[in-house]
């Protein structure tokens, strides 16, 4: 064990601590001062010991019954105690002086265990993996064993503090050669919002009823508010202190070994992979899995103005819709005597594991084998079984549904008839038919005969067919957005109907950001500005996040206050509206991706056909936004150019409606047979007009 | 005409700066509580960003320095006019646990709160809370803790005040991060906060009940 001065400089305390320029400049000489008195007055010493639990030609397996339970019979450890220590008492001033010698120091150990873990795994050629710290993944009386095992001089005190103070005691997993050492992460500390931590990201993938989601976190969070940010409804019973068991979730890729909470609650379980979320860190990418209660959606229903039903008279009284979004499916249930829908079902696409768009879900088929029968599969299933779930909750039964409505783009709509989608994944970007298909009950795994909308090409399906079926036509041009995954453009009046498709990505759906939801209940719709807060409009009795609308509303406020400025920029970088839910610079970036996509698309459409935006009579606005979303909101954050207020109409989920008129209603049938015959496709990627437009437009 | 300027060089933790508006006030012969005013105002400021997670520890740091550099000129005048502190506190980590910085977040926020606040330090015995409090005639008791094994000793104090029949004469408040609102209910603590800026505006608060 020897000792060796420290060397710390002022840039340590800027890289290891979250301050300002205007901080560090205020107190540049103090800094100076202490670090060339840390740099003369303390030393560094470090002690380690190689431990397996076999022992063998190894020193022997530490004594610890506690310790012994939290490693592994077939690996080996490395047991580091490292410790910097002040030779003379520092002349310590006030509480400022104290803070930056205190952080000066803890930099010179984080620099110390660096370099002694960097020369081990040299020297060795092995990787060391962190496993263990005492205090924040074990218990904290676990600094004995690893101090007596290196039989380091640090002392401990009956509170189990170290002398001196800046000491570590570590327990690192040695691992195959390759790999660099931490000396320690961020990843089991218990302050996941902590200014100073890293920011270092986690995959987790859960495995649900309807497939498999992927969140992205950050290192350490725990299981428990990752599952809160997947389904804001669960529960934890005891308030996630690991006493009541009842948010046990099974981990099935990656699993850390189990906690003795974990084998005390849940017995032999821990053995198929059950662990409590609410003490689970994830230290790495994990898989679990996790069956969310089916919701029904709230700000998706719609009515369905008088329509005769003169296309499926005399069979069952009841049918079904399915619109099928890249990221969200709705399923509707309708009563043909109204006609009204009586219930709905929301649920995220399985197929989402496989891509968040239409192109990677494309390549998945092409690439994969079974690529296309995987993908229906996911999605016929988890279709029939909201189905069944709406059909049992009416009290009907099956036979009583006359025929199932699918709608959605022209790859969803392809997939869900199992047919193979690989000519539109390259140019020209055709479908194998536009046409509309009919599938006799039982061939594709439907209680009853299946219904697939016409399309117009291959990115703009029968979803935008439907949607421009629920809008008015005569007088003069209109247009049709449909704000999903993609934002679909159309540009019509009674002659002619071009459109377009640009990708807006998944922010509009309130998937994308840090705090967003889609619109189902806990879902902030509108932001208003009440004294210094916020007043929140949100679905049920709690706000959780915030959806499409809730962040147009959102960022539109502060963009109006200045919060935001031209270029996206926020000041601050994120900003809470209640002591949950925030909105971050990252989402303002993924909303003006999104938003500009959607208001280069339209310009580039009007460009293309020479129509002026006062020639324009209504702005249709089709997704789901539902009724929170105040129209000057989308003027305020630059959506929809000036000229085109107080023609604004929300016309909700238009895809269902349209698609539920042309199941009903033979001239509406005959409508969108037309529509698909005779529309046009502008191609977007390929307009130069589109891509000038798109960086003027992703300003505010 | 400094006093605005005053608060903002607090704000910004422009320690010399806000030195030098603080003599100049005074050599204008600005009333002392005026300029005291002008100086809580800004680290009342501080405490609000840090509390909303807008700025962290080293801003307050420096913020705090730049109060006091301002307080250090002004304090002989204060006392010469008999300004008083709207309180005084004793506060410290208790006994066996040597975490500082809460602490200390703690003291700064409520001397920025216009409070004395007699710091008695890490690892201080049950005793010494006592004794300093009686000593300085307090108004509060305020114990820190991060540690779970550390935090039964807050218990100690509040026991030693009972045995010695001067539980009344004191407001005790306790924080730290394994700390809860239920822990001070059970062990028979008057308040509980959980960020350093809500203690001070928790113990301006209390005290206007009081008087």
């Amino acid at each position: 064990m020897n000792r060796e001065r420290v060397h710390v400089n002022p840039e340590d305390l800027s890289r290891f601590t979250k301050m300002s320029a205007a901080v560090f400049s205020e107190l540049r000489a103090d800094v100076m001062r202490w670090c060339r008195w840390v740099n003369e007055h303390a030393e560094a010493t470090v002690s380690y010991r190689r431990v397996s639990a076999r022992a063998e030609s190894e020193h022997d397996p530490p004594r610890n019954p506690v310790l012994a339970r939290y490693l592994n019979d077939n690996r080996a450890y490395l047991f580091v105690v490292a410790a910097v220590e002040r030779v003379q008492e520092a002349p310590i001033k006030d509480e400022t002086d104290a803070w930056i010698v205190d952080a000066l120091e803890n930099a010179a150990l984080r620099k110390t265990q660096q370099a002694f873990l960097d020369a081990y795994s040299a020297a060795e050629d092995c990787s060391l993996r962190l496993c263990l710290e005492p205090g924040a993944n074990c218990p904290l009386d676990l600094s004995e064993p690893i101090i007596q095992v290196t039989e380091s001089a640090v002392s401990l005190s009956a509170h189990l503090y170290m002398h001196p103070v800046k000491s570590t005691a570590l327990i690192y997993e040695i691992g195959a050669p390759g790999s660099r050492a931490e000396p320690y992460s961020c990843d089991a500390c218990h302050a996941p919002q902590c200014p100073y931590r890293q920011d270092d990201r986690v995959r987790l993938r859960i495995a649900g009823r309807t497939g498999t989601d992927v969140l992205e976190l950050h290192r350490g969070t725990l299981l428990s508010d990752a599952l809160r940010r997947y389904d804001p409804n669960i529960e934890f019973p005891c308030g996630g202190n690991s006493r009541c068991g009842k948010c046990a979730v099974r981990v099935t890729g990656n699993a850390q070994p189990a906690s003795i909470r974990d084998t005390e609650l849940l017995g032999e379980k821990t053995r198929e992979g059950w662990r409590l979320a609410c003490s689970y860190r994830l230290s790495e990418d994990t898989e679990i899995s996790y069956r969310q209660p089916f919701r029904a959606s709230i700000l998706r229903d719609f009515t369905i103005g008088p329509l005769e039903p003169d296309r499926l008279s005399g069979e069952g009284r009841y049918f079904a819709a399915a619109d099928i979004g890249t990221t969200t499916v709705c399923v509707y249930l309708v009563d043909k005597h109204g006609p009204r829908v009586v219930s709905s079902r929301v649920f995220m696409n399985p197929q989402r594991r496989f891509g968040a768009d239409v192109v990677t879900r494309i390549s998945y088929c092409d690439r994969e084998k079974d690529g296309l029968r995987t993908l229906h599969t996911l999605i016929a299933e988890s279709v029939r079984e909201a189905l069944d779930s709406l059909v049992s909750d009416a009290g009907i039964a099956a036979r009583d549904l006359a025929v199932l409505g699918i709608v959605g783009n022209t790859v969803m709509q392809m997939i869900a008839a199992d047919e193979p989608v690989s000519s539109i994944g390259q140019a020209p970007y055709r479908p194998a038919y536009t046409h509309e298909r009919v599938f006799p009950a039982g061939s594709l795994g439907m209680p009853c005969d299946v219904y697939i909308m016409p399309v117009i090409s291959g990115y703009i399906g029968g979803d935008i067919v439907a949607g421009i079926l629920s809008c008015e036509r005569s007088g003069g041009y209109s247009v049709l957005m449909d704000l999903g995954t993609n934002g679909e453009i159309a540009l019509f009046n009674d002659r002619e109907i071009c459109t377009a498709s640009s990708a807006a990505g998944p922010a509009f759906e309130g998937v994308s950001t840090e705090c967003g939801m889609p619109a189902i209940e806990g879902a902030v719709t509108r932001v208003e500005r009440d004294g210094d807060g916020f007043h929140l409009t949100f679905i049920g009795s709690e706000a959780r996040g915030l959806c499409g609308s809730g962040l147009i509303s959102l960022a539109a406020l502060l963009r109006r206050e200045g919060a935001i400025d031209e270029t996206g920029r926020m000041i601050p970088e994120k900003i809470f509206i209640n002591d949950r839910i925030f909105l971050s610079q990252r989402d303002v970036r993924q909303l003006q991706l999104a938003k500009g996509a959607v208001s280069a698309g339209l310009r580039a459409l009007l460009h293309s056909k020479e129509v002026e935006f006062s020639q324009i009579g209504r702005v249709y606005l089709a997704g789901g936004f539902g009724n929170g979303l105040r129209q000057d909101d989308l003027f305020s954050i630059g959506m929809l150019d000036a000229a085109l207020r107080d023609k604004l109409i929300m016309i909700g989920n238009s895809s269902a409606k349209g698609c539920i008129m042309t199941v009903l209603n033979e001239a509406k049938h005959r409508e969108a047979l037309d529509i698909s015959d005779t529309a046009e496709t502008l191609d977007l990627a390929a307009d130069p007009y589109f891509a000038a437009a798109f960086v003027e437009e992703m300003t505010f | 005409m400094y006093l605005n300027e005053i608060a903002q060089g607090v704000e910004e933790g422009q320690a010399k700066r806000v030195a030098s508006l603080v003599s100049q006030a005074v050599e204008e012969k600005t009333d002392v509580k005026v300029i005291l005013d002008s100086l809580l105002d800004g680290m009342s400021k501080v405490g609000k960003k840090f509390k909303n997670n807008e700025i962290f520890v080293p801003e307050v740091l420096i913020s705090a320095r730049a109060l006091n550099y301002g307080l250090d000129i002004i304090r002989p005048i204060l006392t010469d006019t008999g300004v008083k502190p709207i309180g005084k506190a004793v506060i410290g980590t208790v006994q066996g646990d040597l975490h500082d910085i809460g602490k200390n977040l703690v003291k700064m926020m409520l001397v920025g709160a216009g409070f004395e606040v007699i710091d008695i330090g890490v690892d201080a015995e049950a005793g010494a809370f006592v004794d300093k409090a009686c000593e300085a005639d307090a108004d509060f008791i305020c114990m820190s803790a991060l540690l779970t094994s550390t935090m039964a000793h807050m218990k100690s104090v509040i026991d030693l005040l009972c045995e010695r029949g001067l539980r009344d004469r004191f407001i005790v408040m306790i924080g730290g991060a394994p700390v809860t609102a239920r822990y001070a209910e059970e062990i028979g603590a008057d308040h509980y906060t959980a960020d350093a800026a809500t203690a001070a505006e928790l113990a301006r608060e209390v005290l206007g009940k009081k008087s």
